[in-house]
This record gives structure tokens, sequence and C-alpha cells, in this order.
């Protein structure tokens, strides 16, 4: 092979791995948005102080365990409180959540205090998969239904 | 100051060439050769085999590619750079105890990622592009240009520095310019 078809050969090599490269960065990017992340199904209130939560994964077999967090989220109209915390680890799709603090994020209670026009307080859950070690995404948040 | 020091030097390295140029006859150029230059700068083969036109078609295609390729990339560039942005926001916001901006930024994420995914596609179509039309510029040279025997051609070494025409005409107009 003459020195010219060398340097031909190595300059398409070169642009090869060029290319090669951008593709494996395109990859990356999109990981963070690929596999299975849980989905709240059921956020029912049973009594002011208990709700239901009940959620499905797609692949649910492979999950080590689900982590289920809980959150607050108030609107007084000049300011918003946005807070969330881990709560509990569970194997099973479903949990029993108790929590004496949940009779005072009733919305009822700000539609009898006449105070839906400007103040919003919610109570919200959140549930990721664990598998191998790896968190999942969080699932949308899901908000108590009556 | 030393821009009016440097015209003269520029004279005296221009002017030669530009005076061979003036008697320059294209030498014949093999085809190895010719492929090797149009590998480099699509359509300089073509050029040097003197087929002009053909090789500016080349060239500006490839120009034209090379360009829309550029664009796409930084079209691509800046939608990834704003996937990346969102995936840092929900993570802070993971951190930092905020569900509801979490999700807002995971919704984000998710708007953003067919953009990036489609640029990123235009961006690769455009390189398959530019490859097939390089290849097919490195077979137009070959196949359809001059003789196949290098020493038979001279392999292009009529004038002293391999200086290709192309190049003796920029320096002849350099030298023409700086002169008036």
């Amino acid at each position: 092979m003459s020195r010219r078809m060398l340097l031909l050969a190595l300059a398409l090599a070169g642009l090869t791995l060029l290319l090669g490269s951008c593709s494996k960065e395109h990859e990356d990017l999109l990981t963070v948005l690929e596999g299975p992340v849980p989905k709240i199904t059921l956020a029912q209130r049973l009594d002011p102080e208990s709700v239901q939560l009940e959620w499905t994964v797609p692949n649910a077999g492979g999950v080590d365990e689900y982590r289920l967090y809980v959150g607050l989220y108030v609107n007084l109209g000049y300011a918003v409180l946005d807070s969330m915390a881990f709560w509990q680890a569970t194997s099973e799709p479903e949990l029993l959540y108790e929590d004496p603090g949940l009779a005072y994020v009733d919305p009822v209670l700000c539609e009898q205090a006449g105070l839906c026009d400007s103040l919003y307080v919610y109570t919200y859950f959140c549930v990721s998969a664990v598998r191998g070690g790896e968190e999942s995404l969080l699932s949308p948040p899901a908000f108590i239904t009556p | 100051m030393q821009a009016r020091r440097l015209i003269p030097l520029l004279l005296l390295l221009t002017l030669p060439v530009a005076a061979l140029a003036e008697g320059y006859q294209r030498a014949p150029i093999s085809r190895e050769s010719a492929l090797l230059r149009s590998a480099f700068i699509p359509g300089l083969g073509q050029i040097e085999q003197g087929r002009t036109g053909r090789g500016a078609l080349w060239a500006g295609g490839a120009a034209a590619l090379v360009g829309g390729t550029f664009f796409a990339h930084m079209e691509y560039h800046s939608a990834a750079k704003d996937m990346e942005n969102a995936e840092a926001s929900y993570r802070r916001a993971v951190a930092g105890g905020q569900g509801i901006a979490a999700h807002a930024q995971l919704l984000e994420m998710k708007r953003l990622a067919p953009i990036a995914d489609d640029r990123y596609d235009l961006r690769r179509n455009l390189e398959i592009g530019l490859a097939l039309w390089w290849a097919g510029n490195l077979v137009d040279t070959w196949l359809f240009g001059g003789p196949a025997d290098s020493a038979a051609a001279g392999d292009g070494a009529a004038l002293p520095g391999h200086l290709t025409p192309v190049l003796q005409r920029g320096a002849a107009g350099l030298a023409w310019t700086i002169a008036f």
C-alpha cells in the first residue's frame, strides 16, 4: 500500500472514530429517561389520618424495593413552599400511609375557611423503584383524592 | 508602519510564483495524486485533472454539506445543553426535597428529549450525506479522471514545490492586488 493510500485510510479511520464518539455522547444523554418509572395509581383518603396508596411499574419483577416520598405543597399566592422527604421503603406496590398531620392539610378545611382563592395546601406522594442499587426517576406526584 | 515593511516582502514572495503561473501549462496528474487531493478537499482532484466545472460542483456540494452539518451540530449541541441543564435542575430539586419542582424539570426533560433526538438525527443524516458525497467525489476522481499510470503522468511535478494551479492563481491574484 502506498503512503498516500495509508494517509487516506488514516483520515477515514479518524472520521469514523469521531462519528462514533458523537453517537455515544447522544446515547448517554438519553439514558437518564430510560428505565421503568413507577406511577401511583391510587392515593385515596380512607379517613382523616390515613391514605391508601397503590402504584405500578413496568417490569416489576426486577425491583428490589420501592421508596415512598411524602411532600407538602403550599401556595400562599405570594410564596410557594415545596418540601418533600423520604418516608419509607417497601417491597410491595402498595402502602397504607398513616399520619395524624394529614388531618391539617385536608383541602376541605380551606374550603370551609373560605381561603381557597388564595391558599392551596396539598400533600403529595412520589415513588421510585430501586433495581440493583440504582434508583429510578421519581413517579409523577400524586395528590390525595377524597 | 509594519504593514508597509511587509509589502515588499510579500511582493518578493508572490511575484516569482505569479510569473511562473503566467506561463504555466497544466501538467498531467496521476489518478492516485488526484485521489489524494480529492480526499482532503473534495473537487480539488477534478480541478487538477482539468475538470474545473465538475470539481467546483463537488467542492460546492461538500461546502454546503459541511455548513449544514455544522449548523445541525450547533442546534443539537444547544438542545443537548438544555437537556443537561434540565437534568441538573431535576437532581438539585430531588436533593433539595422539592418534588413538584423536580417533576416540572422531568417534564421539561421529556419535552427536550425528542427535540435533541430529532436534531441528532438531522446531523447524523447530514454526516452520512457528507460521507456519501465525499465517497462519490473519490469515485468520480478515480474513474473519470486522467491517466492511470503515475509514472506516465509525471505526477504533477511540472513546477517546483508541487504548487497547484489553484494556489498559483491565488498567488498571482494576491501579487496583482498588492502591486495595484
